[in-house]
């Protein structure tokens, strides 16, 4: 191996996890090397054009994944440098106190973590500066205790501002949805946020939502010591001949060519899907079973948001350009006459002509005599997450050719639907027409279930028994000495938030972990909430 | 009343380089600006927003030698036809 590709930490994948770490180690001086497969996501005009970003998946990456029939398709995945994170509507929430504990569902058991929430809250707290999350501590009765957020809430518009009177009026505890953007409302020409239209979902073409490109990969590689090569998707770690630590990272090169690179400390940040196939790829003869999966746990236990996108038609037009300000969890834990967790309800961004299918109105099934644009001048969109439970046979394998066959079935529909009828039920009260609440397939071009892969979990879990999870309580791999996994495939459990800030405050956690284990230290870090105005 | 050191008015090429040169002296500058801060939009990046539909283009009124209004913008035939009321010495001469 060249002498060159030797470093002191790879970190294959720089999404939410594997970002988020490299920025925490990066003022240490140490060697980092980030390997992503993808390529920077091109800034262009497209990045703000619905067409291009919702109907013709521009910035979906080719990719082919196999189901539980072994029928192909094309996971909605963004191989990028950010991952995930540079699509992303930054709903950047803790998880609640009880999700860190076992909690009783309506379809099983929602395991516990091997460590309470007071033990993340300082992370969170930390994650919240590095993300610029902007919210209102306190309005939100589930949330946990924290730090006052960083940035003040995002405000609501009019229609919206309304939907939290009405919400309140009814008795529920709406709230201001945290949210990670440069947005600086109280001096708008100085804000890098201009609160557009194309934020959810989007790439975000001035650089003003806080993925982990912005705000991780690229602060990580002012430091000299940070490289990142792009176009270099790892396909096996091989390891010392006791199996005992990884000896090398191989990737696959651009030119299609291999090339192999060195760590004392490798860190697979991959995203749930593809970590486990990493691991699984890695077998040898010490590790017959993947990597690190004596345990057999690799790849099982994969979660995602049992979610729905729903549209509501308002009585009064909705003119809202930035929406995603609003959430509800009052049935998180339980609903009226439900006693088990049903979800939490947010705001999508604003649904645009362009998504919806049919050509003519008659064809959208959503209002016969409208038109597109009637429609979507009417449009309060939502988005309604359920829990999944970790099932077993829920699982990531490989094919012989290596593709990754994700087998999945809901552990149950009935909270989702339950929250669905919940919020139908409500719609009289909140100046939308009643019996109008249509689910994302009744009226947009593209759903196709199992491919939204977004809020992927759970399949190398942690904990203290190596017999029943992959990683130790610092996201090492149990058998392996300087593996690491630090995404979302540690979850134990998803609650029903979304994932990335307990994925952005877990790797600052193992950062710090990271950072005694190789005795090095970095200055305290005032710089992290002044260098994002 | 407010008094400054420098009073510049306007923020263009002239005014606004002069006064990034002057900033760092810690001297009171004013900048006097009649315009608003350019809203930063996706229209800023559309042909037909910027060139048809003039969309960055100040409501404001000159007048030519004959007495004319126009508005301070380069109509479309004003290089070509050579009169239509800008006049443009590079452009006429």
């Amino acid at each position: 191996m060249n002498a060159a590709n030797r470093y002191d930490v790879v970190i294959i994948g720089t999404g939410a996890g594997g970002g988020t770490l490299g920025r925490v180690l990066a003022p240490s001086g140490k060697r980092i090397l980030f390997l992503e497969r993808g390529t920077w996501l091109p800034r262009e005009i497209q990045n703000w054009l619905t067409a291009d970003v919702f109907v013709e998946n521009r910035y979906i990456s080719p990719d082919t994944w196999r189901d539980k029939d072994g029928e192909t398709f094309q996971p909605q995945v963004h191989y990028f440098v950010g991952g995930a994170t540079k699509m992303y509507g930054a709903a950047l929430y803790r998880l609640r106190r009880e999700d860190f504990g076992e909690l009783r569902h309506y379809g099983g058991i929602s395991p516990a973590w091997p460590f309470g929430y007071d033990d993340m809250e300082a992370y969170y707290d930390r994650a919240e500066r590095l993300y610029v999350v902007h919210g209102a501590r306190g309005e939100d009765p589930t949330e946990p205790p924290g730090a006052p957020y960083p940035f003040p809430p995002v405000s609501h518009e009019p229609r919206i501002q309304q939907l939290s009177d009405d919400l309140a009026r009814a008795g529920y505890h709406p709230f201001h949805a945290p949210c990670g953007l440069m947005l600086d409302e109280s001096d708008p020409p100085f804000s890098l946020c201009i609160r557009c239209d194309a934020f959810d979902g989007y790439p975000c073409l001035l650089h003003a939502k806080a993925d982990a490109e912005v705000i991780a990969v690229r602060p990580a590689l002012e430091y000299r010591n940070v490289t990142l090569i792009t176009g270099a998707e790892a396909v096996k770690l091989n390891t010392n001949a006791a199996g005992t630590a990884v000896t090398e990272v191989v990737a696959r090169m651009g030119d299609g060519r291999q090339e192999t690179f060195a760590g004392d400390i490798v860190v697979v940040s991959c995203g749930a899907a593809n970590s486990a196939r990493l691991l699984l790829a890695s077998a040898n003869d010490r590790h017959p079973n993947g990597l690190g999966n004596a345990s057999d746990q690799v790849g099982r236990n994969y979660m995602f948001h049992n979610s729905q996108a729903v549209l509501a038609l308002s009585m009064e037009p909705n003119p809202t350009v930035f929406q995603k300000t609003l959430a509800v969890n009052d049935f998180y834990f339980e609903g009226p006459d439900f006693e088990y967790p049903m979800g939490n309800i947010q705001m999508l961004g604003k649904s645009k002509p362009e998504m919806y299918r049919g050509e003519r109105p008659g064809e959208t099934r959503l209002a016969p005599t409208w038109s597109l644009r009637d429609i979507a001048n009417h449009a309060v969109d939502f988005w309604l997450s359920s829990e999944d439970l970790p099932r077993p046979d829920n699982r990531v394998t490989l094919e012989q050719d290596g593709t990754v066959r994700l087998s999945y079935e809901p552990s149950s529909d009935v909270p989702a639907a339950r929250l669905f009828e919940q919020l139908k039920s409500m719609l009289g009260h909140l100046g939308m027409h009643r019996d109008h609440l249509l689910p994302r397939h009744a009226y947009l071009k593209t759903a196709i279930p199992i491919a939204g892969v977004a809020h992927q979990a759970g399949t190398c879990r942690f904990g203290t028994n190596s017999a029943t999870s992959v990683l130790n309580i610092d996201c090492r791999a149990h058998e392996v000495d300087n593996l690491y996994v630090v995404d979302t495939s540690f979850f134990p459990s998803i609650g029903a938030v979304n994932p990335a800030l307990t994925a952005a405050a877990n790797a600052i956690r193992v950062g710090d972990h990271l950072l005694e284990r190789l005795h090095a230290s970095t200055p305290a870090e005032p710089e992290l909430v002044e260098a994002n105005r | 009343m407010t008094r400054y050191d420098v009073i510049i008015i306007g923020t263009g090429a002239g005014g606004g380089t002069l006064a990034r040169h002057l900033a760092p002296s810690g001297k009171n500058i004013l900048l006097l600006e009649r315009g608003d801060w350019l809203p930063r939009e996706i229209d800023n990046w559309r042909a037909d927003a910027v060139f048809i539909d003039n969309r960055y283009i100040s409501p404001d009124t000159s007048y030519d030698s004959a007495g004319k209004s126009f508005p301070p913008q380069i109509p479309a035939d004003a290089l070509t036809s050579g009169h239509g009321g800008w006049h443009d010495p590079w452009v006429t001469q």
